[in-house]
């Protein structure tokens, strides 16, 4: 896996890389090439809204809340937008007459974020006894940027409550200047011409269920100890992430084989899982924008069942092989190539969206059977990490996937939320029940 | 500090309700909150957006104010077109009769929201005061009491009668196309009258009753359907809706 010199890259970092623009003394912001379709596929439900929240260890505050978000509002201007809409593109325009307020929090999060309604920010921060969650649009950035957003805004929050941060590092804090890298759209600096793009992938199988009433959204979060995890990746040789992904392809390889044969002839034979990848440890790049794509580990059912360890092994090999500068740079080709084609250029904003929606559910939805993400291991400095009980990471809703997943870990815990809009919750009872199998204590909640 | 008792978080000690969820804060509030201590998500499904939206009645009001403007702006306009062209008015208060009673049709059933039957009345006065409205602009003939008025009661009369006769049924079957065919039948018979009556002097009853020995008949089968073999036949299964 080979990683780009930091040095090289900022010599060589191309001005169209910058979103920022300049048009009669204001300034608007490009959308990341990852979110340049974005809103024409966002609604009501599919809001494309993920969720990292942070669970303290006392009841929050409001007024300090309030005040932290204010502070805080200077530091990242390049959230403090709302969407607006050309002919040719969208593009986000400064608020700047307004701070992001705290909201109540729902029972069912992700939900209900207009995002292509004027004069709202395309995030937002919800207060529930001694959580706070932050809930970004995708347009606006990924994982990433959203977490790093949570915990300057603890790190503030806490900082008015009387906690001393000084020669604290490694959170974004009010009285910096945001640089202007964080606002760049790193796909654009690492986009090489002239070089192969990669292969469209099949369709995949979906889960077959009921759907939610509509307006529901229900979140199982299983919580399992780190540490025995850990050592049974370790034993299988794989990392934690491939390992929860080989769990989470042996579900869904029961859930296809415990459907009836007629109905199973009928569907794709491919169980593929969506495992999106950081990109900032391949390219380094400190953008708060979007900047992480993904892989596709696969499971073909006509080949056969393929038992746990096999289906770990494949995952392991399949994901060492492909998170790889080269074969990434590939997937940046095709996408920002694709926004650079003249047919794309010159078609009309609501024509690009009929054609997104298309490209998406081809080249998207439609050639995965769920999601996987693993934010990793959330690192906090210790006056702060001794006030933060837990952190959970909630997907995105997904029509067409249903269920989807997301891992989040702190100190000696891992938090797995599968966020779903299908009445089944057998794709969860497996997962869970797979790992408690192996003899890791896991303990779960839900909000439906 | 007060704690919301959906929420859950502590507020400013002044506060009387919850900034977030709008939920009114109580003393004792803070044990409540404190009850709920297991509760990962709140109970509440809240939409942060939704107070940025208006609510129903405020909707209607703004409909009905831009609507009442549109109209005003429609009659202002015309009259001063009239004024301009003819140096008078006359042909101008036609129009302008018309689409106030437009604005009645509209603006009545908007108003009375839920309450359909009340909006159906006023409707059906409205109606008949238009039709006067236009015998009167013209004071050369007078029609409304021996033809319009009439005519428009017997329509109104057939239909408001079908609709709560269909509406206080207990089992809505083919029985209610069959009010209705009784009720289309009842209401030809009376126009035929009345237009003999304004026109010849006296009653001669034709196409209405090819109309009504058409329609009779077929209720007669249609409730002998129902009361018989298809009681509880439903119109919404029949015909899908």
């Amino acid at each position: 896996m080979g990683t780009l010199k930091p040095d090289a890259v900022q010599a060589t970092a191309p001005e169209l890389a910058r979103t920022e623009r300049r048009s009669d003394g204001s300034l608007w912001y490009v959308l990341d090439n990852a979110a340049a379709f974005m809103p024409a596929l966002t609604d009501r439900t599919a809001t494309l809204v993920f969720r990292v929240s942070a669970t303290l260890t006392e009841r929050i505050k409001l007024p300090a809340l309030q005040e932290a978000l204010a502070n805080l509002a200077p530091r990242f201007p390049y959230y403090r937008v709302e969407l607006r809409h050309g002919f040719f593109w969208y593009y986000l325009e400064p608020l700047l007459d307004r701070v992001p307020e705290p909201s109540a929090d729902s029972k069912f999060p992700c939900l209900n974020m207009r995002v292509r309604r004027r004069g709202h920010f395309l995030f937002r921060v919800r207060a529930y006894r001694s959580r706070i969650a932050v809930e970004f649009c995708h347009v606006l950035t990924d994982g990433y940027g959203a977490l790093v957003y949570l915990k300057a805004v603890i790190a503030e929050y806490l900082r008015l409550l009387g906690l001393d941060l000084s020669g604290v590092q490694g959170v974004f804090r009010p009285d910096e200047l945001p640089a202007p890298e964080e606002s760049e759209d790193a796909f654009k600096r690492y986009f090489k011409q002239d070089i192969p793009f990669p292969g469209v992938a099949r369709k995949a199988f979906h889960l077959h269920s009921l759907p939610l009433f509509p307006g529901q959204y229900r979140v199982i979060t299983g919580i399992m100890p780190l540490g025995p995890l850990l050592s049974l990746a370790k034993t299988r040789g794989a990392t934690l992430t491939e390992f929860l992904v080989a769990v989470y392809l042996a579900a869904l390889q029961d859930i296809y084989h415990a459907l009836p044969g007629p109905i199973r002839r009928t569907l794709h034979p491919l169980l593929s899982v969506e495992v999106p990848v950081n990109l900032r440890r391949l390219f380094p790049s400190t953008t708060m924008r979007n900047f992480s794509l993904y892989v596709l580990p696969t499971l073909d059912t006509r080949l056969g069942f393929y038992e746990f360890p096999e289906i770990v092994k494949r995952v392991h090999h399949y994901m060492q092989g492909e998170i790889d500068v080269k074969n990434i740079s590939m997937q940046i080709a095709r996408n920002v190539g694709g926004g650079r084609s003249l047919l794309v250029r010159m078609l009309p904003l609501a024509l690009k969206g009929v054609a997104a929606r298309a490209v998406y559910k081809r080249l998207g939805e439609d050639t995965f059977s769920g999601l996987f993400s693993n934010l990793g291991p959330v690192e906090l400095p210790e006056p702060l990490a001794g006030r933060v009980e837990r952190f959970d990471f909630i997907p995105a809703p997904s029509r067409q996937c249903k269920t989807t997943a997301n891992a989040v870990s702190w100190k000696d815990r891992l938090f797995i939320s599968f966020g779903s809009l299908a009445l089944s919750t057998e794709l969860e009872r497996l997962f869970f029940s797979r790992i408690a199998g192996m003899g890791v204590t896991v303990s779960v909640e839900s909000n439906l | 500090m007060p704690v919301c008792p959906n929420c859950g978080v502590e507020l400013d000690e002044s506060a009387r309700h919850c900034p977030l969820c709008r939920c009114v804060v109580e003393p004792d509030d803070d044990e409540q909150a404190a009850g709920l201590a297991g509760a990962s998500f709140p109970e509440k499904t809240v939409d942060p957006e939704q107070f940025d939206h208006l609510t129903d009645a405020e909707k209607r009001k703004a409909f009905l104010e831009v609507f009442a403007v549109c109209v005003a702006i429609v009659c202002v306009t015309l009259l001063a077109v009239e004024l301009l062209v003819d140096r008078r008015i006359s042909w101008s208060l036609y129009p302008i009769a018309s689409v106030l009673y437009l604005y009645v049709l509209v603006s009545i059933p908007v108003a009375a929201d839920t309450h359909r039957w009340r909006a159906a009345v006023l409707v059906a006065l409205a109606t008949p005061l238009y039709i006067l409205a236009l015998d009167l602009l013209d004071p050369t003939r007078s029609w409304f009491l021996v033809l319009g008025g009439p005519i428009v009661l017997i329509v109104e009369g057939s239909i408001l009668g079908s609709a709560l006769s269909i509406s206080r049924l207990r089992y809505k079957g083919v029985n209610a196309i069959a009010i209705a065919l009784v009720g289309a039948a009842a209401g030809c018979v009376g126009l035929e009258a009345v237009t003999d009556l304004a026109l010849q002097g006296s009653v001669a009853l034709a196409w209405s009753a090819v109309v009504a020995v058409t329609c009779l008949p077929v209720a007669g089968l249609l409730f002998y359907l129902h009361h018989r073999i298809t009681r509880r036949a439903s119109l919404k299964k029949l015909f899908h809706l």
